[in-house]
């Protein structure tokens, strides 16, 4: 059998979802000995403490957890690359240094004036990636773990399990038209003014710009990315802009709402509709207030599960229409063989998991996959993502990421689409929350 | 030595924007920041799965929902 990175990330990533699952697996088994060696597991979903002034605060019984899980990824990890073409050794000794960067990262994203200002892991793992790689070097033994790729492809596998569809009526009808209906519309239309309008030469960095400020930031910029095979000058790109408007949208969306004094339920679902990360989404809702907090985080909650259909939307207008040659027709045969396969473990996980929520009773569906399996899954998702980013900037060329913005078009694409996402946002909320169901407004 | 003084200065810089934000977070946005500390709220997650308040407010307006 010849493994290709598409069938590596999935294995890899069906290996760590049964993983995180083992705890639950193992139950009826009733055995005190095995439920105590499932610790480990627990102590490996890493997360660092918040701290200000003193970095080691954030160590805090967390040094066993970080050793277990590099030993965990090199194992793991290693097995894959091999699968490739990489040997262990070479892999593992590079992986080490990449893995301590993206602690590093973690660390300044969990200081508490960078966690305020929305500055989180991915912005640190880049800059420190295109800091070293562009000021002190990277030496040739490094690059045997630079497999952006391949990280990137198993954290993807990860959060398809997350995307859980049972969530979609969460708030009704109204939700369903605000999430589902405006952000196709706005992705769509600022695809196609990036192509005609403006001219983007590149149709990845289109895509990927248009999905993250439509979708859901930073992990539909991923999500998109990969399936459009988008360089990764691209997905800096997409990110720094996705990460800067953020932390803008966060602050100036609940002022202009409160100036506006527009209703709670509206102005949350306004910056449900339009801020692009769920955690930034969340604050803003919350200086508005609980009721528009409830809002604006379901309608993104919403949204979020827009990645997958996205992410298989775009892999199959590329794999038909962009990489098609001029004047000829493309077979079925010819799509598979071009379609991105680790798409299908991202739907593949997906499809099961929301399946095996609705099978369940809400509480043991709260207690074994939310606080369950996606206890140690997000953990492992969050790391690979980071380890992602470092291998991206150290991989990236200051000079190439800079002529991403020649001409300031990426920035304008951005800008005018989220332009256009701030208005029909609103205009559907206003709609559907007020005109059309008003009755579910009373009960929020 | 070239690299030497690069290094200071992106560690610097990294030092000089979170003064930045420590500093203007006393006179900008205060209540904001208020809000974020006493509710510790991670503004940076990306996935709805990411934030504890995304998964409870789900749970409260389904709950609100469906009681009527």
């Amino acid at each position: 059998m010849r493994w290709t990175e598409d069938f590596v990330a999935i294995t890899l990533g069906a290996f760590l979802l049964l993983f995180g699952a083992t705890y639950f697996l193992i139950l009826p088994l009733g055995d005190i000995y095995i439920f105590e060696a499932m610790d480990g597991i627990k102590a490996m979903s890493v997360k660092l403490d918040t701290w200000n002034t003193n970095p080691w605060q954030a160590f805090e019984f967390k040094w066993f957890g970080s050793i277990l899980l590099l030993i965990f990824f090199v194992l793991v990890l290693g097995f894959g690359t091999t699968r490739l073409t990489e040997r262990f050794g070479a892999f593992a000794k590079a992986f080490v240094v990449i893995f301590l960067l993206a602690l590093l990262s973690f660390l300044l994203a969990s200081q508490s004036d960078f966690k305020a200002a929305g500055l989180g892991y991915a912005l640190w793992a880049i800059a420190i990636g295109i800091f070293i790689s562009n000021v002190i070097g990277v030496p040739e033994w490094l690059k045997a773990g630079l497999k952006h790729e391949l990280f990137i492809k198993t954290g993807l596998v990860l959060l398809g399990a997350e995307v859980l569809f049972g969530k979609v009526l969460a708030i009704g009808l109204p939700g369903l038209f605000v999430a589902w209906v405006v952000t196709p519309v706005v992705l769509v239309t600022t695809f196609w003014f990036g192509q005609r309008i403006l001219k983007i030469g590149s149709k990845s960095l289109n895509i990927t710009i248009s999905a993250d400020m439509s979708v859901c930031g930073v992990s539909a910029a991923i999500a998109a990315a990969a399936a459009s095979k988008a360089k990764k000058e691209e997905l800096t790109t997409a990110i720094g802009l996705s990460m800067v408007f953020t932390s803008i949208m966060m602050v100036a969306m609940p002022a202009l709402i409160k100036a506006l004094e527009m209703p709670e339920v509206l102005g949350g679902a306004w910056i449900g509709g339009t801020v692009d990360a769920t955690g930034a989404v969340v604050a803003a809702g919350a200086f508005l207030g609980d009721t528009a907090m409830n809002v604006a985080a379901t309608i993104k909650m919403i949204q979020n599960i827009l990645i997958g259909v996205m992410a298989f939307g775009v892999a199959i207008y590329w794999s038909a229409k962009v990489e098609k040659t001029e004047g000829k027709t493309v077979s079925a045969i010819e799509i598979w063989k071009r379609f991105p396969k680790f798409i299908l473990g991202f739907i593949g996980a997906s499809i099961i998991f929301s399946i095996v929520q609705q099978l369940l009773s809400p509480e043991d569906s709260v207690a074994m996959i939310e606080k369950g399996v996606f206890l140690f899954s997000k953990s492992m998702r969050g790391w690979l993502f980071c380890l992602a980013f470092v291998s991206i900037g150290l991989s990236t060329n200051f000079k190439e990421l800079k002529s991403q913005f020649s001409g300031g078009k990426p920035l304008i694409l951005y800008v005018s689409g989220q332009l256009l996402n701030i208005l029909l946002t609103l205009l559907m909320a206003w709609i559907m929350f007020y005109k059309v169901f008003p009755e579910i407004t009373e009960t929020l | 030595m070239k690299r030497l003084l690069k290094t200071i200065l992106f560690f610097g810089a990294i030092l000089i924007l979170q003064q930045g934000i420590h500093h203007s977070s006393q006179f900008f946005f205060e209540e904001e920041r208020n809000v974020i500390d006493t509710n510790n709220m991670e503004p940076s997650l990306f996935f709805y799965t990411d934030s504890e308040h995304a998964l409870n407010a789900e749970k409260k307006v389904r709950n609100q929902i469906n009681e009527q």
